[in-house]
């Protein structure tokens, strides 16, 4: 932690000059669920935060016919009550209300979370299935980057460091869609050791048109099962493919072994959270 | 490098100067005198600084001062203003959900936000609502029975 | 037995206060947030200290340079070894530790070397990195068998054998021919060969255990200045006021008259608060730079500093009878003690195994329990001094006994569950026990013998464990009662309310004695210039200790009370009463006096006030230390059995524990509620260590030093409140106080073992180290469908 300024911009403007003005220094602070922890823990010193946590222009959630809109200052807490994601994004809903704890969920936002890219964040994957884009700006103008192409490496992303992410956009599903997301954790409120997320859509005899899967907490960043997703499509979906579809997941994880599990035991947590994720989404999809 | 800061806590308005790096929970405990909220983990993982943000709780050693300006503070001590205990105080009196004391301003802040909001929780609710929380002293089992009974208080009370 | 105040037992029927679940008397400074800990006093131009620390395992220190650090702005001085006393503290066993390196080595990472004090503490810490320190690196060891092999290349404390013997260190012995071995307990007892030779089924084992921490919420902070005469002054959140106060005395050659200690209310202790290391830090801070100086760990030096319980390997072995007796036990336990044992650790050879040697009538007993130094930080003293990790080995090895002979757990420790008159493994003859009552209420609350039934991917087992403690006699307690005009009672102890609920039980034990209820007690404590001499709440000695002495001054006072009431009333002492603030008749109780009337009259005489005294002391014979024999080493032995229901992940290796019962052998309980806020709280705190918790070090360095990956359960991985039952099975001890015998730290001991059972019984994995993460269950759970 030690020592910094915080700057208080009065708007987007605002604060997009005061980012341009300390390039390379200044750090956005939002809800400091993530920054927090890691300034404590002395792993990055800089000089200026920018706070646009009061920016409550930021703080919306639109469902339309697009698809969902979530402003970057909206909370986890509010994503996880909101009713219209309930009815119609269970899955980030479920995501949510399983990450961290009440008083974090109510400060920290789900775009801080993606900002972030922390390897064991839970929003990615999930997002990451959704095939959901994150909208960006600076003073030089705006631009949509696909999650596909966000998470770089090990908490490096595609966002400068002038930028401010808006807000995420997660596109309309298909119809007969599904997508189903779990964690295995230690706690109730860790984050994961392991975790998959799977979206999946069914053509009317119920075999896979789609398939996308991704991995978080195994690799350095959230990682996608491009193999498991061939096997899926155009199939109709057994045990004896689940199981497939489990090992060809594990088989592109990269885990190390650390404070949350070695890396053999992460890989089994895939196999088995795989399985589970993706006939619940095929579930879904069917009831859909 | 201290800056003028201005916070409002438990219904009053407060001016105080501070560094801009110090947190919620330290400018309560340093500069306010305002010593309920403890720190004890200062990374987010215990909830003994909870405290109240409009209502919601949120953990002091991860918001800072300056962030808390603009919305209405509340501790421990702002729960029950002058006479008589706030009937969550009461139950943890009556069922022994207090021991050494250290995580009981969290505790109860974060049953309060619970009850505000739902008047009749269930044991898993009251369960998530303090599962920031931690207590290495109760093992939690006096904690939860003393916020439904708080629960039921207040729906007769109101 | 020596009890130099005897106090009788009133039938718990007459009882009107002791035996009920009262209030605790802190609860509503504790709930409007009025209660104050160390940390929440703040003092105008107070100076912030923070340590320079040791990044290395083990080694020399060759120079330190403090010159940039204190042409930094804002530092105010550095306390260097040189500047410290070359005393060797410890408490318990052994004095290995100095308060910083003046012997020029550091034994491991995070060790302090020099306190750097500063306006602020930020200011303090870039000064900390500007500290130059050139070491000469050491090889080091990290492993405790391989520490006690002995040819072990690495001597880590060269010169233990001129280390002096702690306070209580009587029990445990120099270990002069083991180069890297703190201190070594012995029992004997019968003639385990012999044992063996007649047994018709041998079972063997090695279990091993992790180190794990206190998780206590409130982190160390202490604050000392200098007073205008010279009197040096602590305060610190941390227990045992008198015993510090002796320490500092000891290592500062100060007059006990220049000495004061303070505390507040503490956060949970958990036998993490009794070491001096940090006072002395804070204390020689003081002293150089005559500043009102703070110390506060982060949480992560409170990993550190923090005395964790030592991890541990453990051989045992039984000798069985095919009927089902034990006739010959076995065990070899090594502790990884770290850099130093003094924080209490040292002690732990005899400590490992206070939870299992007074459970079963065993015949022939012979052990062997060291503590090994390592070059991991250092450990000590937590909630049982380790009876959980001989608990957690002996009580498993039950239920590989029952299974070898084919017979039912419950079964088989009823059939050598502990009598009257048995001898305990000390030689100790065992009166007033209720083990057998105790583990049957356990299995009967848990419906034992009812087979639960899994679903899905879960299956569930139960478990059981039995544990005895011993309230360990160290040191005499004394206590003041004071009768208040206003008929206000006012007691002053010099132990702690680390949040066990003492200042309620003595406020108790006061209120029965004058028949008052407990919000007329006033108890103070937490100074040495206003509290009576006591040791500390350790050990789970308080009840018993400190509650005597109350008992015994409010009689002393009463004494004098009925003294000068019987002259105003013209009635004989021995006639009067006390109830409600009035002193009365027996016979005539219309006949009554206030207290205040007596002040009245009486001060015209000369009487400003009462002060009644009391204390007690327990002497105890000394221990043979070839054979851990003696016929009265603990003043009494309380039991507390665990049942427990677990259900197990067969795909992932997840636990739950899903119901937990207990029934426990306290006497005659003095505060029921308390006892099951206590019994409740190890329960869960087991859960953690048992399951979850780990203090991971990798070299020497910390890995989980945070609450982020140092697990400890929240309520989401306690069972649902209904599922914990407690009840109280003992029967009164005559020789204890109201018939009461402690419970304090017996509430971890036997949790482990119900745990592993219920494990085995769920699955048919026998789990041989704890904590049993859901990792090794997994692959415990692979294992064993390979074989199967
Ligand atoms: C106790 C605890 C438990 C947690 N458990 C979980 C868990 O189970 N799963 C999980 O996924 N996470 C967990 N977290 C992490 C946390 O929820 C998120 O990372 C956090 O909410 C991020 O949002 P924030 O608004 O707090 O971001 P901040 O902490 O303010 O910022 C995080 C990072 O993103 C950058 N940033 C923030 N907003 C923007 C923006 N709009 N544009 C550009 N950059 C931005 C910041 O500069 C910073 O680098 C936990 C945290 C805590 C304290
Ligand atoms: S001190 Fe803030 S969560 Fe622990
Ligand atoms: S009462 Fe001590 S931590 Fe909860």
């Amino acid at each position: 932690m030690l020592r910094f300024e915080v700057l208080h911009p009065h708007d987007l403007a605002d604060a997009f000059d005061m980012l341009t003005q300390h390039e390379g220094e200044a750090k956005i602070i939002a809800g400091g669920q993530g920054l927090m922890p890691v300034l404590k823990h002395r792993q990055l010193t800089p000089r200026q935060l920018v706070n646009i946590r009061n920016l409550s222009d930021l703080d919306y959630i639109v469902d339309g016919k697009d698809g969902l809109r979530i402003g970057a200052l909206t909370t986890h807490q509010a994503v996880e009550n909101s009713a219209i994601i309930k009815k119609r994004w269970p899955v980030l809903a479920e995501m949510e209300a399983r990450l961290g704890d009440i008083q974090t969920r109510n400060w920290g936002t789900l775009v801080g979370n993606v900002c972030q890219a922390s390897p064991t964040g839970d929003p990615a994957p999930v997002l990451l299935a959704l095939g959901a884009c994150l909208k960006v700006a600076s003073n030089r103008g705006e631009r949509l980057i696909a999650l596909d192409d966000f998470f770089l490496d090990y908490q490096k992303t595609a966002l400068k460091g002038v930028e401010i992410a808006l807000e995420i956009q997660v596109p309309k599903q298909p119809a007969r869609s599904g997508a189903a997301y779990h964690k295995e954790s230690y706690r109730w409120t860790d984050s994961p050791i392991a975790s998959v997320a799977a979206a999946v859509t069914l053509d009317e005899r119920d075999r896979v048109k789609g398939a996308r899967i991704f991995m978080q907490a195994v690799c350095p960043a959230p990682i996608r099962a491009r193999q498991a997703e061939d096997l899926l499509a155009g199939q109709q979906v057994n045990n004896g493919l689940l199981d497939q579809v489990a090992q060809a997941t594990a088989g592109v994880a990269c885990p190390i072994s650390d404070v949350y599990g070695t890396a053999e035991y992460k890989m089994e947590m895939v196999k088995v959270i795989t399985r589970q994720v993706v006939s619940q989404a095929i579930k879904q999809a069917q009831a859909a | 490098m201290k800056q003028l800061l201005q916070l409002k806590v438990n219904g009053e308005e407060y001016e105080v100067f501070a560094e801009p790096w110090k947190t919620l929970v330290e400018v309560l405990r340093e500069e306010l005198g305002i010593t309920a909220a403890k720190e004890s983990c200062n990374t987010g993982n215990c909830g003994a600084c909870t405290v109240l943000l409009d209502g919601k709780a949120v953990k002091g050693c991860l918001v800072l001062a300056s962030q808390a300006r603009g919305h209405d503070v509340m501790t421990l001590e702002g729960l029950s203003n002058g006479d008589g205990l706030h009937p969550i105080q009461q139950a943890f009196i009556d069922h022994f959900a207090v021991q050494c004391g250290f995580c009981t301003s969290g505790m109860i802040l974060s049953a309060k936000a619970l009850l505000d909001e739902n008047k009749d929780p269930t044991e898993d609710d009251v369960r998530k609502a303090i599962a920031g929380n931690l207590c290495r002293c109760t093992g939690y089992k006096k904690i939860v029975e003393a916020i439904l009974v708080a629960a039921e208080a207040m729906k007769q009370e109101a | 037995m020596t009890q130099t105040s005897v106090v009788l037992t009133e039938l718990p029927a007459q009882l009107e206060v002791v035996g009920k679940g009262v209030p605790r008397v802190d609860a509503l400074d504790k709930v409007t947030g009025k209660a104050k800990y160390t940390g929440d006093f703040r003092e105008q131009g107070m100076l912030f200290a923070k340590l320079v620390r040791s990044p290395h395992p083990h080694a020399n220190i060759k120079n330190i340079d403090v010159s940039a650090a204190l042409a930094y702005p804002g530092v105010k001085g550095i306390v260097l070894p040189e500047d410290a006393p070359d005393r060797r503290m410890g408490y318990f066993a052994t004095c290995d530790r100095q308060v910083l390196p003046k012997d020029g080595r550091v034994r491991y990472v995070g060790e302090p070397i020099a306190v750097v004090v500063a306006t602020t503490s930020e200011i303090a810490e870039e000064a900390v990195a500007l500290v130059r320190v050139d070491y000469e690196a050491l090889p080091a060891i990290f492993d405790a068998e391989e520490a006690m092999s002995p040819d072990c290349p690495v001597a880590i404390h060269p010169m233990k054998h001129t280390y002096s013997k702690g306070s209580a260190g009587g029990a445990v012995q120099a270990v002069p021919e083991i180069p890297n071995a703190a201190s070594r307990f012995k029992i004997r007892k019968g003639d385990v060969e012999k044992g063996f030779k007649e047994a018709d089924v041998i079972v063997e084992n090695r279990f091993t255990v992790a180190r794990v921490g206190h998780g206590r919420m409130e982190k160390y902070i202490a604050d000392a200045w200098m007073e205008a005469d010279g009197t040096l002054v602590v305060r610190r959140a941390k227990k045992g006021i008198w015993r510090d106060k002796d320490w500092l005395c000891q290592l500062f050659g100060l007059p006990a008259s220049k000495v004061r200690v303070m505390e507040s209310y503490i956060g949970g202790d958990f036998g993490g608060k009794g070491w001096v290391a940090f006072e002395g830090l804070v204390a020689l801070a003081a002293m150089k730079l005559k500043r009102l100086v703070r110390l506060e760990s982060t949480r992560e030096e409170d990993f550190h500093d923090g005395t964790m319980a030592p991890g541990a390997v453990m051989y045992i072995k039984d000798g069985l009878k095919k009927d089902g007796t034990i006739v010959a036990r076995e065990t070899t336990m090594i502790l990884e003690g770290g850099g130093y044992t003094g924080g209490g650790s040292g002690q732990s050879a005899l400590c490992i195994h206070n939870g299992i040697l007074a459970c079963y009538n065993i015949p022939n007993w012979k052990s062997d329990g060291y503590v090994a130094y390592t070059n991991n930080p250092p450990t000590g003293t937590l909630r049982g001094v380790d009876a959980p990790r001989g608990s957690w080995a002996a009580e498993s090895q039950m239920d590989c006994d029952a299974h070898a002979l084919g017979m039912d757990p419950l079964e088989f420790r009823l059939k050598n569950v502990a009598r009257e008159g048995d001898t305990c493994a000390l030689g100790q003859v065992l009166q007033h026990i209720s083990p057998r009552e105790a583990i049957e209420k356990a299995a009967e609350l848990i419906q034992w013998g009812a087979k639960s039934e899994g679903d899905g991917d879960w299956k569930r087992g139960k478990g059981l464990g039995l544990a005895n403690y011993g309230v360990a006699p160290m040191a005499p307690s004394d206590v003041l009662v004071k009768v208040i005009r206003d008929g206000t009672i006012e007691v002053r102890h010099g132990t702690d309310e680390v949040g066990q609920g003492l200042n309620t039980v003595v406020a108790q034990l006061a209120a029965e004695e004058f028949k008052i209820k407990t919000d007329r007690v006033k108890v103070i404590f937490g100074d040495t210039l206003t509290a009576p001499w006591d040791y500390s709440s350790s050990a789970s000695r308080c009840t018993w200790f400190t509650g005597n002495a109350t008992v015994a001054a409010a009689r002393d006072a009463k004494q004098q009370l009925f003294m000068l009431a019987g002259k105003r009333m013209g009635v004989a002492a021995e006639e009067l009463d006390t109830r409600d603030g009035r002193v009365f008749c027996k016979t005539a109780p219309e006949k009554s006096i206030p207290f205040s009337d007596l002040f009245q009259y009486e001060s015209a005489i000369g009487h400003g006030e009462i002060l009644g005294k009391g204390y007690y002391r327990y002497q105890r014979q000394p221990f043979d230390p070839e054979t851990g024999q003696c016929a009265n080493y603990y003043p009494t032995y309380p039991y507390l059995a665990y049942g427990v229901e677990a259900a197990v992940n067969t795909r992932t290796g997840e636990v739950r524990v899903l119901k937990v019962s207990a029934g426990v052998d306290v006497g005659q309980p003095i505060n029921i509620k308390m006892i099951e806020g206590q019994i409740e709280g190890g329960i869960v705190m087991a859960i953690g260590q048992s399951l979850l918790e780990e203090v991971m070090l990798k070299n020497g360095v910390h890995v989980n030093a945070n609450f982020g990956t140092y697990r400890m359960p929240t309520v989401m991985e306690s069972p649902y409140a209904a599922n914990i039952k407690v009840e109280s099975v003992g029967k009164p001890d005559p020789t204890g106080l109201h018939g009461g015998k402690p419970l304090g730290e017996m509430v971890l001991i036997p949790f482990f073992a119900a745990l592993g059972n219920a494990i085995y019984d769920a699955t048919g994995v026998r789990m041989t180290h704890s904590p049993m993460t859901r990792e090794s269950v997994f692959w415990g759970l692979r294992q064993h469908a390979n074989a199967h």
